[in-house]
């Protein structure tokens, strides 16, 4: 069985697992990181969005190959020990979650989003097509919207 | 299911541990779930016939219409406003998917599942792997919202029978085409509306809904009414399906004489409640009823529902929205405000809604204006919550999320195709009012999504001047459905 050395949330790991395995479930199963949900396997509902080399990816289309010798970062590896990430507080200040399975993808969304601008308009919002059964898209709207702000 | 024709080469899949046949599918077990959902891609089985193969959308239609009551017969001279109106089926589409964790020994049994009937749940689990319900531990869990569909127990039963035939505790998970294929949905309905009226007044207000049979076997939250609920013909819950009807679905208005009524239609499909139960087909229906009532009067919809409601409170609840929203405020042409009422669960809700439907193929919803009274408020931002989220379900059932009905399949099998609403399709502003009422606590949960039906529906038709009658208004197969 290949094996694959990658760092997920500061640790550097290594896998058994075939080249093929999708990265969500070698972080799921076999590294028994939860954070990334499964909502379809095929890169439409965003719920397990993740960071690899520090921008937005779904690991359930990256296998675990590709992210051999790359820094994987999922919701777990997002706060500074106790600090959180300003995009965590600003989810927490406006009580976003609803049953919470879409947050952790929508928090990583949001996050590589505030990387790439640091002032998004309503338009980029509109560009994270995480699905939230719940409906919580409002809210996360502003949270986005207050973390810009206090990120500055 | 006749038979798994390649057990051998799954079995000899990297990973795969067992193939576990049980009486509603096949279960592959392996050690991680990318290497079971390979092997159960690479499964060949032969299937047995299903309960609908000949059926299709249009024949579920035609037998809805059919079954729907003819109106009362009226002479020529009295004037008169009617709709006919159908609603597709709708997919529950949990984020999550069925899921439960078994662990089934010999002698004893643990079962960790999202579960909203678990008593019903306990005792269906401990007759399926033949062990005395003491011997049987269910732990619910926290489960991913889904609106109806964990009323249903199936994962549980399915991950406890699959743990006792393969001998080792047990993850299940369903893949999300099964989910959204072979899960449940809102059943269809017909409807057929008419009001008639004279010196301005309303002086009947009919009603008649023919539904898809709703599977209620789940109970209602003990054994002892899913026991009550299993009767023998059908899904068999005609008696109690009409009892829930007729005490949810109520007329907010003084429109004279009402009558609504329910039909089922028995159909063996894969049925369940769906947030807010019959309340968002039937009511958004009688919403749209009433801004062409309205229109005929010559009356605003805000003033004519003002005009008719019953009580003080409702109406405070109206002026708020209309207040808040600026009610009538001039919008370039393609867009339009529209406003819906519904009152439950001894709370009532009324939301204004703007929409851009420039393009009519592709209505946004602009801004909301929600305002409830629930009584006494426990949680105000949780209640908050609730509407906001019946809004979005609103606005996904209204406008494009629904299942096409493929000689016995949802042609959808994932999120790109069942269109349920994303950040682009939602409100770029919504202010929610919660107006302090009594002392007694309503309810919220289902609250929020007929009204929103109403306005988003009524605000389609102001801005497009058409007279929507078949939801989702947007529903073309705009994908390639994957193989069956
Ligand atoms: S599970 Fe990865 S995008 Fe849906
Ligand atoms: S909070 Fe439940 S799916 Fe988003």
């Amino acid at each position: 069985m290949p094996s694959h050395t990658f760092t997920v949330n500061g640790e550097t790991v290594t896998v058994e697992a075939p080249d093929d395995l999708p990265l969500l479930w070698a972080l799921r199963d076999l590294l028994g990181i939860h954070g990334p949900k499964y909502g379809c396997g095929i890169d439409v509902c965003k719920a397990c969005t993740s960071h690899l080399d520090g921008e937005a990816v779904r690991p359930c289309v990256v296998s675990v190959s590709e992210a051999g010798g790359r820094r994987v970062t999922t919701i777990e590896g997002l706060a500074d020990g106790e600090e959180l990430h300003p995009v965590q507080e600003a989810w927490l200040e406006q009580d976003v979650a609803q049953c919470g399975y879409c947050q952790p993808g929508q928090i990583m969304a949001a996050v590589a989003l505030l990387k790439r601008t640091r002032n998004p308009t309503d338009a980029d919002i509109d560009e994270i097509a995480n699905v939230c059964r719940c409906g919580t898209y409002f809210r996360i709207r502003e949270a986005i919207k207050s973390a810009a702000a206090k990120m500055g | 299911m006749k038979a798994v024709n390649n057990e051998a080469a799954v079995r000899a899949m990297s990973g795969v541990l067992d193939v576990v046949t049980i009486d509603t599918g096949v279960a592959v077990v392996a050690e991680t779930f990318g290497q079971a959902l390979d092997g159960k891609e690479a499964l060949d089985v032969t299937w047995g016939p299903g309960t609908v193969d000949a059926l299709s959308d249009q024949d579920i239609r035609a037998k809805l219409k059919a079954a729907t009551p003819s109106l009362d017969v009226l002479g020529l001279l009295v004037k008169k406003v009617e709709g006919e109106f159908d609603f597709t089926f709708a997919s529950h589409a949990p984020l999550e998917t069925n899921s439960a964790v078994a662990d089934v020994r010999a002698d004893r049994a643990e079962v960790w599942s999202g579960l909203k009937s678990p008593i019903a749940a306990w005792a269906a689990i401990a007759e399926a792997v033949d062990l005395p319900v003491s011997k049987v531990t269910v732990h619910v869990v926290q489960a991913g919202g889904s609106f109806g569909r964990r009323l249903f127990h199936d994962a549980a039963l399915e991950a406890a029978v699959v743990s006792k035939k393969s001998g080792r505790p047990v993850r299940l998970m369903w893949s999300r085409i099964d989910d959204m294929r072979h899960g449940r949905m809102r059943p269809a309905t017909h409807h057929r509306i008419r009001a008639t009226y004279a010196a301005g007044q309303v002086l009947t207000f009919e009603h008649r809904v023919a539904a898809v049979e709703t599977d209620f076997r789940h109970g209602l939250g003990d054994a002892l009414t899913a026991a009550a609920a299993s009767l023998p013909a059908g899904i068999g819950n005609a008696t109690f399906a009409q009892t829930l009807f007729l005490t949810t679905v109520k007329s907010p208005y003084h429109f004279g004489i009402t009558t609504q009524t329910l039909t089922e239609v028995s159909i063996p499909m894969h049925t369940g409640s769906w947030r807010s139960v019959y309340s968002a087909n039937t009511r958004g229906a009688e919403e749209i009823v009433v801004d062409e009532l309205a229109a005929r009067l010559g009356k605003d919809p805000v003033a004519f529902r003002r005009e008719f409601l019953r009580t003080a409170r409702q109406r405070a609840v109206l002026d708020k929205v209309a207040e808040e929203g600026e009610w009538g405020r001039d919008l370039p042409d393609g867009r339009a405000q529209g406003v819906g009422f519904h009152d439950e669960y001894k709370s009532c809700t009324a939301c204004l809604v703007e929409i851009d439907a420039t393009d009519p193929r592709k209505p946004r919803v602009t801004k909301a204006v929600v305002a409830a009274d629930v009584g006494r408020v426990v949680n105000p931002r949780g209640l908050e919550a609730q509407l906001l989220g019946g809004l979005t379900d609103a606005i996904s059932t209204t406008l494009r999320a629904g299942l096409h009905i493929d000689t016995g399949l949802p042609l959808e099998g994932s999120h790109s195709q069942f269109h349920y609403a994303r950040q682009k399709d939602c409100p770029k502003d919504v202010p929610i009012h919660v107006i302090e009422g009594g002392d007694e606590p309503g309810g919220a949960g289902e609250l929020g999504v007929p009204a929103a039906v109403g306005a988003v529906a009524n605000a389609y038709a102001r801005a497009t001047g058409t007279r929507p009658r078949s939801f989702p208004v947007t529903f073309d197969v705009d994908f390639t459905p994957f193989p069956r």
